[in-house]
C-alpha cells in the first residue's frame, strides 16, 4: 500500500474522538474515589490505632512520614497519567522520576525509622491481616486507574507499570501507618513490601495487559 | 465548531483550557506572516484539534504536511534499514490510533516526534530480531562500503563506539567476508562463540543508534 493510499484510508476512517482528560483531573477524581472507600473498608474490618491522632500531632516526623505516604499515591497516579501521553521525552522522564521519587523518599524515611524511630515502636493497634488487606485493597484503585487511563498510550510501559503499582497500593499502605501498629520493621515487611511486589508483578505482566487493552 | 469544541471542555478546568484553545486559534487566525515567522507550524495544532472533532479536511491537510517531515526524520535516523516508507506508514497509523492523547494548546511536534521515535525504535528491535538488519549483506567485498553514504554514517559512528573484540568480529565476518570457521580460527574462538559475539555486537550497535535518535 502506498503512503497516499494510506492517507486516504485514514481520512476516510476518521471519527471524532474525545481527548483524554488532563492528568490533574484524573488524579483528583481517582483520589476522591479511592481514599474514602479504602478508609471506610479498613474501619469496617478493624479499628484504626487508638492513639493515631495524638501521635500525628505530637510527632512532626511521624506526621511527615504519614503525609509522604499519602501524597505518594496521587503523585504516582499523576505521573502514570502524564507519561501516558506522548510528549517531550525529558518531561516524561521528569514525571516518572518524581512519581517514583516520592515513594522512594517515603521508603527511605521508613528505613531510617528502623534505626531512629519517629515513635516508640509498639504492638498497639496491630491488625492481624494487614499484609493481605494491603494487597486486597489495592485491586480497586488499580482497576480504577487502568479504566481511567485505558485510552492513554505510554511509551515507557515499564515505568508506567511501576507507577501503577505504587499508586494502587500506597493508599492502603499509607493508611496502615495510622491503622496498624507502629513498628518500622513490620511496616517495611507488611505495608511497604506489598507496594514493591505489586510494582514488580505489574512490570512483569505489563505486556500482556497492554495486549488485552 | 468553536461552541461545540468549547462545550467539550466542560470540566472544572474548562475555563483554563478554553483560554488556551482560544490563544491557539488566535495565533492561527491572526497575522499570517507573524505566525509563520514565530510559530510556523501552529496550524498543525489547530488541524489536530479539528481532526479530533472529525474534520476530515483538516486531517487530510495535516497528514499531507507531516508525512514528508516524518519521511525525512526516518531517513536521517534509520535510512540504512532500507524500508523508510514502511516505517512512515507505521508512524502514521500510530498517530491515527493515538490522536485522542493529543491535548489542545500543547505543541504538536513533540507529540508527533515522540510517537515517531518510539516506532523507529520498535522497528530497529524488530529488524535485529528478524535478522533483517544486516547492512553488509549486499555490500560485502564492495569498495562502495567506504564511499560517503549518509545512511551508513550512523552505523560507522556506532562501530567506533563498541569494544575492539566485538568490532573485530563484525569486521572479519561482514566486512572482510571471511567464513565463520576462518574468522573463528583467526580470533581463537569456536564458531558458536563467534556467533554469540556477533549477536552481542549487533545488540550494542542497535542500542547506540537508539540513543542517538
Amino acid at each position: 500500500m502506498s503512503i497516499d493510499q494510506l492517507q486516504k484510508d485514514l481520512v476516510a476512517q476518521l471519527e471524532a474522538v474525545k481527548p483524554i482528560p488532563r492528568p490533574a483531573i484524573i488524579v483528583v477524581v481517582w483520589s476522591l474515589l479511592c481514599f474514602p472507600s479504602i478508609i471506610f473498608t479498613m474501619t469496617m474490618v478493624d479499628d484504626f490505632r487508638v492513639s493515631w491522632t495524638e501521635q500525628l500531632i505530637s510527632s512532626p516526623r511521624f506526621l511527615l512520614e504519614f503525609l509522604f505516604g499519602v501524597i505518594s499515591a496521587p503523585i504516582a497516579a499523576f505521573a502514570a497519567s502524564y507519561i501516558g501521553t506522548p510528549q517531550e521525552p525529558k518531561k516524561l522522564q521528569k514525571a516518572a522520576i518524581i512519581g517514583v521519587g516520592i515513594f522512594i523518599l517515603f521508603l527511605s524515611m521508613t528505613l531510617w525509622s528502623v534505626f531512629n524511630p519517629a515513635l516508640p515502636p509498639s504492638s498497639q493497634g496491630a491488625r492481624p491481616h494487614c499484609v493481605y488487606e494491603t494487597f486486597l485493597y489495592s485491586l480497586w484503585p488499580l482497576g480504577l486507574m487502568v479504566f481511567a487511563l485505558r485510552h492513554h498510550r505510554s511509551y515507557f510501559p515499564k515505568s508506567s507499570a511501576a507507577l501503577y503499582g505504587i499508586a494502587a497500593t500506597m493508599p492502603t499502605s499509607s493508611m496502615m501507618h495510622i491503622a496498624c501498629k507502629y513498628e518500622p520493621l513490620h511496616i517495611l515487611g507488611f505495608h511497604i513490601l506489598p507496594v514493591l511486589v505489586m510494582s514488580f508483578v505489574l512490570i512483569g505482566i505489563h505486556r500482556k495487559v497492554i495486549k488485552m487493552l | 465548531m468553536i461552541a461545540t469544541t468549547l462545550h467539550r471542555y466542560s470540566f472544572p478546568l474548562g475555563l483554563y483550557t478554553k483560554v488556551r484553545y482560544l490563544l491557539v486559534l488566535s495565533n492561527h487566525l491572526g497575522s499570517s506572516s507573524m505566525s509563520q515567522t514565530k510559530q510556523p507550524r501552529v496550524h498543525w495544532q489547530q488541524w489536530m484539534v479539528s481532526a479530533q472533532e472529525g474534520d476530515r479536511q483538516a486531517y487530510e491537510s495535516l497528514l499531507k504536511e507531516i508525512t514528508p517531515v516524518l519521511a525525512s526524520y526516518v531517513t536521517n535516523k534509520v535510512g540504512f534499514l532500507g524500508y523508510t516508507e514502511d516505517i512512515v506508514q507505521d508512524i502514521l497509523l500510530s498517530i491515527h490510533g493515538a490522536r485522542q492523547t493529543y491535548q489542545a494548546g500543547r505543541a504538536f511536534e513533540p507529540w508527533m516526534f515522540t510517537i515517531a521515535k518510539r516506532r523507529v525504535i520498535d522497528h530497529l528491535r524488530l529488524a535485529e530480531k528478524n535478522s533483517r538488519w544486516d547492512p553488509w549483506d549486499d555490500q560485502t567485498h564492495t569498495p562502495e562500503l567506504c564511499a560517503p553514504n549518509p545512511h551508513l554514517e550512523a552505523l560507522q559512528h556506532a562501530m567506533v563506539n563498541i569494544p575492539d573484540k566485538y568490532r573485530e568480529a563484525i569486521q572479519l565476518t561482514k566486512i572482510q567476508g571471511l567464513q565463520l570457521d576462518e574468522a573463528a580460527q583467526q580470533m581463537g574462538l569456536t564458531v558458536s562463540a563467534l556467533k554469540s559475539r556477533c549477536s552481542r555486537a549487533y545488540q550494542m550497535l542497535r542500542k547506540i543508534i537508539e540513543k542517538s535518535l
